[in-house]
């Protein structure tokens, strides 16, 4: 009977102190209520997101580890100009949306990329594309990226290798941009002048925005087109 | 003529392998380089290093479970002789130079010639260091900007002739060129592209970098 009591009383001690945890909940859940479902929905959202990314990050590593090294592959192998300067672009199309590039984004980058993709593509040469910095596009640039495009076209035609490197670097006061084959070379004051190509598309192109381009060649010793654009207002 | 260079290779892409294989067993490469085995996965890649260290391993950048990178942390804690040559299809920055950070002494694409490979091998097995035109954009855009004070400038910063050599080879000229453009030779050039390598793995300025564009600052 002593011992019923003592319990009842215990019982009844149980549940005055889970009331008063229960009180402090509901109070808590008023106060922090709203925080709760906003960060419920945050979570969610994060969730969704993180599948998303990963989703995107398992297609990536999927198409890297089987396409690109088909694409690559096959320009490995000896297969015809044609079909080697089409894995050549279709790679290179891959590649800058496997790093996150934004196609349509205007910038250096992008327009450069296209630019020397499409000479790839029309000329059947491999242009090795390296780019240091990036800026936005604005009509100046623009002029640039045409002469890069128009050098490595020439680099392309001429030098009958293969292939040609471009190197642009933008720093704080101007754009440098190098596009090099270890081709033939030529005399420069031998081309004659109904193939002034390099005169008026490259060499009028950087002088009108005032710029400018220097070609470095010898017989035998490849070609350099160096050109430099500055970047402040004048 | 010395022995030929034991070189192993990594790459999960089979097809891949074979090729480079076929390419370093080439009747003209038969002296200076021999393949002594090959995997396709990081684990039996790390065990069979270990079994019978090579002196040059070409790792593929992109693979399951850790990448390249992870073969070179696990092989370079019992085996520090062994040395590494990335080679990937792979074109994002970060990954190579998490790379050639691991300990890479290089990185060349995949579609680079035959006599090219060879030469790469041996430039890294005499411990040389292999930028690629890539690469060396790469470690002068990382290079790039201003720094908080409190970095180490030694470390944290290219002296102006490492990047004039770094841009000479991302125009394209090979080590010979640049030293002939800049009037040194071949050895200051190769002693250049170490210390660039060394700066590379050692400061945390990449870190900087990398921090930064993650978060969109630059």
């Amino acid at each position: 009977m002593v011992a019923f009591l003592g319990l009842n009383d215990a019982l009844v001690g149980a549940g005055s102190v889970l009331l008063a945890v229960g009180v402090t909940l509901a109070g808590a859940l008023v106060v922090g209520g709203p925080w709760i479902v906003r960060l419920v929905a945050q979570t969610r959202a994060e969730r969704r997101e993180r599948i998303r990314s990963e989703e995107r990050a398992e297609m990536a590593a999927h198409l890297h580890d089987s396409v690109l090294h088909t694409l690559a592959l096959i320009q490995k192998a000896e297969a015809p100009g044609a079909v080697v300067g089409l894995a050549r672009a279709q790679e290179r199309q891959l590649r800058a949306w496997l790093n996150g590039q934004d196609p349509e984004a205007a910038d250096l980058r992008s327009a450069l990329e296209d630019t020397v993709g499409r000479v790839e593509r029309e000329h059947a040469v491999r242009v090795d594309l390296v780019i240091v910095g990036d800026v936005a596009l604005d009509e100046r640039v623009q002029a640039l990226v045409a002469a890069i495009g128009e050098a490595a076209t020439n680099a392309a035609r001429h030098a009958g290798t293969g292939k040609a490197s471009v190197y642009v670097e933008v720093e704080p006061e101007h754009i440098r941009a190098y596009v090099r084959d270890e081709g033939s070379g030529f005399v420069p004051e031998a081309v004659p002048a109904d193939r002034r190509g390099i005169s008026e598309s490259i060499t009028g192109r950087m002088q009108r925005q005032g710029g400018s381009a220097t070609i470095v060649t010898e017989p035998g010793e490849g070609t350099e087109v160096v050109l430099d654009l500055p970047l402040r207002s004048f | 003529m010395s022995a030929a260079i034991r070189v192993f290779l990594v790459d999960d892409h089979r097809l891949f392998l074979s090729g480079v294989r076929a390419e370093l067993l080439r009747p003209e490469h038969r002296d200076a380089v021999a393949v002594v085995g090959e995997a396709s996965e990081v684990d039996s890649a790390v065990e069979a290093i270990r079994a019978s260290p090579p002196d040059v391993v070409l790792v593929d950048v992109h693979m399951p479970a850790g990448g390249g990178r992870a073969v070179i942390e696990a092989v370079q804690t019992t085996h520090p002789d062994v040395r590494f040559l990335a080679l990937s299809v792979s074109d994002a920055a970060e990954d190579v130079l998490a790379v050639v950070r691991a300990g890479a002494r290089g990185y060349i694409t995949k579609t680079i010639e035959p006599d090219a490979l060879v030469d790469a091998v041996r430039r890294v097995h005499e411990g040389d260091a292999v930028f690629s035109p890539r690469l060396a954009g790469f470690v002068l855009d990382a290079f790039a900007g201003a720094l908080p004070p409190e970095h180490d400038p030694e470390l944290d910063q290219l002296t102006a002739q490492e990047r004039e050599v770094l841009r000479l080879i991302a125009r394209g000229f090979a080590y010979k060129q640049v030293a002939k453009q800049l009037g040194i030779s071949i050895k200051t050039v190769e002693s250049h592209v170490s210390a660039v390598l060394r700066k590379l793995q050692l400061s945390s300025r990449y870190e900087l970098t990398r921090w930064a564009s993650d978060r969109r600052i630059i």
